[in-house]
């Protein structure tokens, strides 16, 4: 045995390095039942925006990485309602979610009016799967329109973070660049890490075009590509993106669903049949179908219940559901016959592959 | 003057790491003249070098064990065995889902001793205090919780071994049953290893690398080319010692998530095992020379004494009481303690009888199970006798001397 064959053998390795903590594929699969937790901080980003520090009341920690969101549970007015909010701190950085208030948002008017240091509340997840890639070494560009900037920031953060040489690109895109969210910790950021190319454009005056977004993204196909912001924004980056030759798997998209707009529902039990499960449920008023089959024991997947990841989607062999609108089914998904259990409802007896 | 206590006096002006590395030494020296059968010993040599010197098991990323047994591709299937495919139909139906079937929102707080994952009265505090190591309070929670994580990071690496040879066993198995059987138990381990990975890495946060002696067995049967070999040792020794380790453990514990993790696990165990009793029963007592039968009773013994004396948990000494205890020591507190004779005990319980069962408890290999003091297992009831929930009820139902109620 050589020398350093007997030194390499006598050196133990006892504990397992585990540097970014939980493995990914755990949170594909996302916890699913809610997590009471306490609001420790909230930060006023700007006039419309917080950022929510939250501490789970259990004392352990809610693992998450970079880019996902919770969906968060509140009651409002004896009402429970749920948002999908993304979280915007780095990975290994206390938990926080930052929201931006719109005019007529029921739950994010009720975060920026009513939410306090004290506040207590539940959230399920961490969800999604807009994460970094595998690859620790490859480019990052990062696109961010408006709000589209909270799981973009945890993005940049957390590879800075892990390896500061990092060629790191991010086009942030606002109508007011001086009043955007986290305008000061996004300079700060760039301050400490010259690897990082921060360009702020001004909206004021229309979205950028392809030409302009190409300029302003200089994709490169070696680079992984990732877009947060409003539904005309992405496209247009994505359509720039891939005139410039960049593949698809290296274009990341992060879907943003808007608030649920509930229908009328069903004042009346009504008649579910899961035929895998071979059981029969009666859905009762105010359930959906994930709900009613839940309680009836049927292993039933599910994750943001507010139907933006479509990890409940289930196929409807008879009948018609009410979905609510909007949600992230795909026409192709609705022709085929399939429907969100979380925000479908039956309103008459209905028969559900599962 | 015995040589034991001569070495004694000889390390004894030593420094401690100086006394550990040639306790250590002599230790594995031991290991390779206590087997008798010298081919046994040339069997298991390059593993015990691999493991034991070379420390293949604790350093690097990933270590390549090379494989020399044949696939057996069945030409004509016509090799039929009705129990075999039995057992294979109960295999499907029984398929559990890591994912759905076990609760992952339970948060597991280690420091609630009401759902402790390892409680108190598994440590061996008592033979730590008598060779003059007292633990405060808060130190015997945190000693507890790593205990339970090098427990169960062996378990982990077990179930990855048990992995790899399930899936060598369905390739040499020459039964076509036995393929169909074999696949299901390689789904089974994979998910085993997937729910104890997953335990460890979101709820204990900490995962402990693979023992050198656990590891000696694995390289040995994962590298060793007769199928038998691999079978003997992977569904009757690794899986009767998977069940001791478990039914310990699921006696132990009372934290839900891992009881319940435990109890499928369990459950799988049980049918592994009797795969294994149904394949080698014929083959040993009717198509294996005297001489390959005596090796293989000669492993036997070897790999069931192995396991009983070397599960001794030497990552916890060097993380905690190296340099305050020798590790001869704390082997000796180990064996000691009444959760180490607890898991012997329901590992032989179920061990012993299914080698008598399967042909391998001759008069001659008796002698040497009766010096160890095991022959009490013998006439128990083998795997072909026992459902899964006899054997869960046997597990809940014995209570280690020694332990607070």
């Amino acid at each position: 045995m050589s020398v350093r064959t007997a030194i390499a053998a006598s050196r133990r390795r006892i504990v397992l390095p585990r540097p970014h903590g939980p493995a990914q594929r755990w949170s594909l699969h996302a916890p699913t039942v809610p997590r009471a937790v306490l609001v420790v901080e909230v930060r006023r980003e700007t006039e419309d925006a917080v950022t929510l520090v939250l501490h789970p009341e259990d004392g352990r920690p809610i693992p998450f990485r970079a880019g996902q969101y919770l969906t968060h549970c509140f009651e409002i007015d004896g009402q429970a309602q749920r948002r999908a909010y993304s979280i915007s701190s780095a990975e290994g950085q206390p938990l926080a979610c930052t929201i931006k208030a719109l005019p007529d948002g029921r739950v994010s008017q009720h975060v920026l009016r009513a939410v306090r240091p004290g506040t207590r509340y539940s959230v399920i997840g961490p969800t999604g799967d807009f994460v970094l890639p595998d690859d620790t070494r490859a480019p990052l560009v990062l696109l961010a329109g408006g709000s589209g900037i909270t799981p973009v920031i945890s993005l940049a953060e957390t590879a800075l973070a892990r390896d500061p040489q990092r060629a790191v690109r991010l086009v942030y895109v606002n109508r007011d660049p001086a009043r955007a969210i986290f305008a000061e910790r996004l300079r700060q950021l760039a301050a400490r890490h010259p690897a990082l190319q921060l360009v702020q454009h001004a909206s004021a005056g229309g979205r950028p075009d392809a030409a302009q977004l190409r300029a302003l993204l200089q994709p490169s196909a070696a680079a992984e590509h990732y877009l947060c912001g409003p539904q005309g924004l992405m496209d247009a980056a994505e359509a720039a993106l891939r005139a410039a030759g960049v593949p698809a798997a290296r274009i990341h998209r992060e879907r943003f669903i808007p608030a649920p707009r509930p229908q009328p529902r069903p004042t009346t039990p009504q008649p579910i049949t899961f035929t895998r499960s071979g059981r029969s449920v009666e859905q009762q008023p105010g359930e959906s179908i994930l709900d009613a089959g839940l309680r009836a024991g049927i292993a039933l997947e599910y994750s943001c219940t507010v139907g933006g990841c479509g990890h409940c989607k289930v196929r409807v062999l008879d009948g018609t559901p009410l979905l609510n609108e909007p949600n992230c089914l795909s026409e192709a998904e609705r022709n085929a016959g399939w429907t969100l259990a979380c925000s479908a409802c039956a309103t008459g007896p209905l028969t559900i592959d599962a | 003057m015995s040589a034991t206590t001569t070495m004694d006096r000889m390390l004894d002006g030593l420094p401690q790491k100086a006394q550990n590395r040639i306790y250590g030494v002599l230790d594995n020296l031991r290991v390779m003249s206590s087997v008798g059968n010298a081919r046994v010993a040339a069997s298991m040599a390059p593993s015990v070098m691999r493991g034991l010197v070379l420390g293949k098991g604790r350093t690097g990323d990933a270590v390549a064990m090379r494989a020399h047994h044949a696939a057996h591709f069945d030409l004509t299937y016509q090799n039929e065995f009705p129990q075999m495919y039995e057992l294979y139909r109960r295999a499907v139906a029984g398929q559990w889902n890591g994912e759905r079937d076990l609760d992952w929102s339970i948060a597991v707080d280690p420091d609630n001793p009401d759902t402790a994952v390892m409680p108190l009265d598994y440590p061996p505090f008592a033979g730590l205090a008598e060779k003059g190591i007292r633990l405060n309070a808060k130190e015997k929670l945190r000693f507890a919780n790593d205990l339970a994580s090098w427990t169960l990071s062996q378990f982990m690496h077990g179930e990855q071994g048990a992995l790899y040879a399930a899936a060598q066993v369905t390739e040499s198995v020459a039964w076509l049953d036995g393929k169909f059987y074999g696949a299901t138990q390689v789904m089974d381990e994979g998910r085993h290893l997937e729910v104890f990975y997953r335990y460890l890495d979101t709820k204990l946060q900490k995962v402990y690398a693979v023992n050198d002696n656990l590891f000696v067995i694995l390289d040995d049967l994962l590298t060793d080319g007769r199928w038998d070999v691999k079978f003997l040792g992977m569904q009757i020794m690794v899986e009767g010692l998977a069940l001791g380790a478990f039914g310990t453990m699921y006696n132990f514990t009372r934290e839900p998530l891992l009881k319940q993790l435990l109890k499928y696990v369990i459950q799988d165990e049980a049918r592994h095992v009797h795969y294994g009793v149904l394949a080698l029963r014929d083959h040993i007592t009717r198509q294996l020379s005297p001489a390959e039968v005596r090796e293989r009773e000669d492993w036997a013994y070897e790999v069931a004494l192995l396991m009983r004396n070397r599960f001794l948990s030497h990552e916890i000494y060097y993380e905690w009481f190296e340099g305050r205890l020798s590790l001869k020591d704390w082997d000796e507190i180990v064996m000691n303690a009444p959760s180490m004779a607890a898991f012997r005990h329901l590992m032989f319980l179920r061990l012993i009888p299914n080698l008598e069962y399967i042909g391998l408890m001759s008069e001659r290999i008796k002698a040497h199970y009766a010096k160890a003091g095991l022959t009490s297992f013998l006439g128990g009831k083998n795997a072909t006798q026992l459902s899964a929930d006899d054997l869960l009820r046997d597990i809940s139902a014995y209570k280690p001397e020694g332990l607070a109620a």
